[in-house]
């Protein structure tokens, strides 16, 4: 066979390679059927997940009232709150307040909306993406100030920072209106914030992958063992980028029955009925904590233990809070995460005030708290709680 | 991706309702309101005299929302505090107090319960005037659409009804 006959043969192999992305050899899928941990309803103790839970009040002062928290970020030395009025503030892993990062307004390092952040520990830096103006922001957490920022083309559904080098920004079908480059993740060079690479995640590429017709539009980016993780409630399949920026299928969630009909037209509304709908996916080394609407309530929870492949609708069973581990380490609220504060680490929020009011119910008067000394603290911090205190962040170490 | 298309015809309606800058409205039905000390008051115990109304909401356009607010403190010289309300809504009374001390607004801000006003434009998500009369007439509803045009029309309609006051 002459060179020029092979050539072309050789050309497809490797732009197919290319193209599809798909690398076997780190291929490793777990299969999830979530009819088992919608129907299998189980009370789970803390301390069957969990070592310890600690609690980190955020100083209330006029100059740092949290509203809404939308997005928290930690670093060893720094927590990074993002809230539902723009505000992003940082403080330190007491609580105490530092500064505000960036500000508001239509000048050129100033944001108009704060769509997600995420702070560097190595660069020691903080990225903020605005959807209004199309920008990226880039901070100093030291000064709180822009020290660069530039302007995108797509629109991004959210973004992780990938290996401190890139920015990646995931652009789901929920941006179909606003652009073409849907199912594409830019990287961004972190240091001019030019784009380098973009992948195209066309479901088709990725086997056993199927549109779940959620429409909710919820996306997630995260970081797991090096490896830069996508998972988007309009796809049942999960998929990562490994070094070589290859698109490798992660986990798939057979929906089978549970799946989204296609008359209901009104995403506004709470869905009725027997599907699910998957609003946030949790992954630890050890678990997948879901969260999601079934029946048309919000909260419905999921563990999914990779070990052993069980699957349970996490059921916390009393009347004024019937979801969530029960906290039967220091006797504090039901538990159910929120975010990740690293692979080992999980978090979630409350104000003082509504802790304590949950605290006082008659259900904490005589359980078993193996750290009854942890369960005082907590108690006797509440006993001044006003309702414009800022939050108190649960941080939940698990077991490893 | 649905809630994209909502928010698109949302803005071809609301495009549709202020082409004249604003329209006419019925008036406004008797209601409770929650204050910032947490009391109960009725729509027409705090409306005595005409006055501008700023309705917004937790599940506005932010942006929309806070170039408003900005505008309010540049219309504050000619029209009295005493006669700016706003109307808001959150899903969480903290939020709602947290909210009011970051903005600034000390009194005249009132909760609506379920975020139900009965004005139709209460559906499109987006934050609007109106002026409201002492027989809860409401009139002179005003709702940015365009936010590149916003300061100009703002600047027609504010000089409208300054008038009133």
């Amino acid at each position: 066979m002459t060179f020029h006959r092979i050539l072309p043969t050789i050309l497809l192999i490797i732009c197919t390679a290319c193209k599809t992305g798909n690398d076997a050899s780190d291929q490793v899928i777990i299969k999830y059927n979530i009819e088992q941990g919608i129907k299998q309803k189980k009370q789970i103790y803390l301390s069957e997940i969990a070592n310890d839970i600690g609690y980190i009040p955020l100083e209330t002062k006029k100059e740092c009232l949290v509203a809404d928290i939308q997005n928290i970020e930690f670093t060893s030395a720094r927590i990074l709150i993002l809230d539902d009025m723009d505000q992003i503030m940082l403080f330190d892993t007491s609580g105490k307040f530092l500064r505000r990062i960036g500000k508001k307004g239509k000048g050129p390092d100033e944001y108009l909306t704060a769509s997600r952040v995420r702070i560097s520990e190595n660069k020691n830096e903080i990225y903020l993406f605005d959807g209004t103006k199309s920008r990226i922001f880039v901070f100093n957490p030291e000064t709180g100030k822009c020290s660069r920022s530039a302007e995108i083309d797509f629109f991004p559904s959210d973004f992780e920072i990938f290996n401190d080098k890139l920015l990646a920004f995931y652009c789901s079908e929920a941006t179909f209106p606003f652009s073409n480059k849907y199912f594409h993740i830019f990287m961004v060079n972190t240091n001019n914030l030019k784009v380098r690479d973009s992948i195209f995640k066309r479901t088709d590429l990725v086997s056993g992958a199927e549109a779940v017709e959620s429409d909710r539009g919820f996306v997630h980016l995260y970081i797991k063992d090096d490896k830069l993780y996508c998972w988007d409630s309009n796809s049942d399949t999960t998929i990562y980028v490994n070094e070589r920026h290859n698109i490798i299928n992660s986990f798939i969630i057979d929906y089978n029955k549970f799946h989204r009909s296609s008359n209901i037209t009104d995403d506004t509304q709470v869905p009725e009925g027997k599907n699910f709908y998957l609003d946030r996916v949790i992954e630890t080394d050890n678990y997948f904590f879901l969260e999601g609407i079934y029946q048309g309530r919000y909260g419905r929870f999921i563990l999914f233990d990779k070990n052993d492949k069980a699957a349970n609708n996490v059921y916390f069973n009393y009347d004024f809070h019937d979801q969530g581990f029960h906290n039967d380490i220091d006797g504090g609220i039901p538990f159910w995460p929120k975010g990740k504060v690293d692979q080992n680490k999980l978090y979630d929020h409350m104000s003082p005030l509504e802790l304590k009011r949950l605290m006082n119910h008659k259900y904490y008067e005589n359980i078993p708290v193996k750290n009854k000394k942890q369960n005082q603290q907590l108690k006797q911090f509440l006993k001044d709680a006003e309702i414009t205190d800022n939050p108190i962040i649960f941080i939940l170490s698990l077991k490893s | 991706m649905k809630s994209y298309t909502f928010f698109i015809i949302s803005l071809i309606i609301s495009s549709f309702l202020t082409s004249n800058a604003y329209s006419q409205q019925a008036g406004l039905i008797e209601q409770k309101l929650i204050t910032l000390q947490e009391d109960t008051v009725y729509l027409s115990d705090i409306v005595k005299n005409k006055s501008l109304i700023f309705r917004y909401s937790v599940m506005d356009c932010k942006p929309c929302i806070d170039s408003l607010f900005s505008h309010i403190q540049k219309i504050e010289k000619d029209i009295d505090k005493k006669f700016i309300i706003f109307f808001t809504y959150f899903t969480n009374f903290r939020h709602f107090l947290v909210s009011a001390r970051i903005n600034q607004i000390n009194n005249k801000i009132y909760l609506i319960p379920n975020n139900e006003l009965a004005v139709t434009e209460d559906d499109i998500n987006m934050p609007y005037f109106f002026i409201i009369d002492n027989q809860l007439n409401v009139s002179d509803l005003f709702i940015v659409y365009n936010l590149n045009k916003q300061e100009e029309e703002l600047d027609t309609y504010f000089a409208k009804i300054k008038e009133y006051f």
